[in-house]
């Protein structure tokens, strides 16, 4: 079978339309499959459509979330050391505020001796449960420390309160 | 004086070999003197150690070592030496606290503090080479 130049171009041009038509089909499934590699992928993927409703979290919400985390952080950073979330210390009562008072007085006087007697352990006992739990360490804390740099002497054989 | 016979001879003997048996397998025992030690460093730091059931058992009559805690974690740690050298720390912690709560009558214990005084270390060591308190 022969054929005339006329008769093979019909079919040809026929392949080549149904060619650039099934390329222009596929660009517009969105899926990718047959899009060219290179720019012009990540370009659909930015236009493609989000419905705000179902994103869960907003750009503005993102953005006050951020705000406020950056102004939590400016305000520790502004008083190192307290948490911004720290709980006021509870006021002490005129007893421990007394007994307080009491021991330390007991503590400065033996520091000015220079000795820790059964006296001295017998007067700061008798404050000591009365104090709130900070003041009996710290009072324990000057104490130990005094005793540790020689500036006490213990010269009781009983516990020092 | 009645003699002793040669069966009664044989009878101590053999005790006398089986209590050197039972002291040669008894298992390893700490061969210290295990009196309270106190060592300070120049920058006001430093420890007490001491064998609490030696310390105990020991013929001392000065040193001790001792450890209590409070409700509120509140830790006090104190020592003397048969010199009677002293030292003493607190802190406030939980951690140290549950350090305090294990320590046994034959515990090796540790304690360490820094020039301000506080408690930075409690250690509570067991072990069946320690002798228990009599």
């Amino acid at each position: 079978m022969t054929m005339t130049p006329r008769s093979w171009m019909v079919p040809a041009a026929s392949a080549v339309a149904g060619l650039v038509a099934g390329l222009f089909i596929g660009n517009f499934r969105g899926d990718g499959a047959a899009a060219p590699q290179g720019a012009a992928a990540p370009a659909r993927v930015q236009a493609a459509p989000v419905d705000p409703d179902q994103r869960g979290v907003s750009i503005e919400e993102v953005r006050r979330v951020v705000r406020e985390e950056l102004a939590a952080h400016d305000r520790h950073a502004a008083s190192p050391g307290q948490a911004s979330t720290a709980q006021p210390p509870e006021p002490k009562s005129a007893t421990q505020e007394t007994a307080t008072s009491r021991a330390n007085e007991v503590l400065v006087a033996a520091l000015g001796r220079r000795q820790w007697t059964d006296g001295d352990a017998a007067a700061l006992r008798s404050q000591f449960y009365q104090m709130t739990g900070d003041d009996q360490s710290e009072v324990l804390r000057q104490f130990s420390q005094a005793v540790n740099e020689g500036r006490l002497t213990v010269e009781t054989d009983q516990v020092p309160f | 004086m009645k003699p002793i016979s040669g069966f009664s001879r044989a009878c101590i003997a053999a005790f006398g070999a089986l209590a050197l048996v039972s002291a040669a397998s008894a298992g390893s025992k700490f061969t210290g003197d295990g009196h309270v030690k106190i060592n300070r460093n120049a920058d006001g730091t430093g420890l007490a150690i001491a064998y609490l059931g030696m310390v105990y058992n020991g013929d001392g009559t000065k040193e001790y070592l001792g450890c209590q805690k409070s409700g509120k974690d509140q830790v006090f740690c104190h020592a003397r030496t048969e010199s009677e050298d002293r030292v003493t720390c607190t802190a406030s912690s939980s951690y140290l606290a549950l350090s305090v709560a294990s320590i046994s009558p034959d515990s090796r214990l540790i304690f360490t503090f820094n020039a301000k005084g506080v408690c930075t270390g409690i250690s509570v060591q067991h072990s069946s080479e320690y002798e228990d308190k009599q």
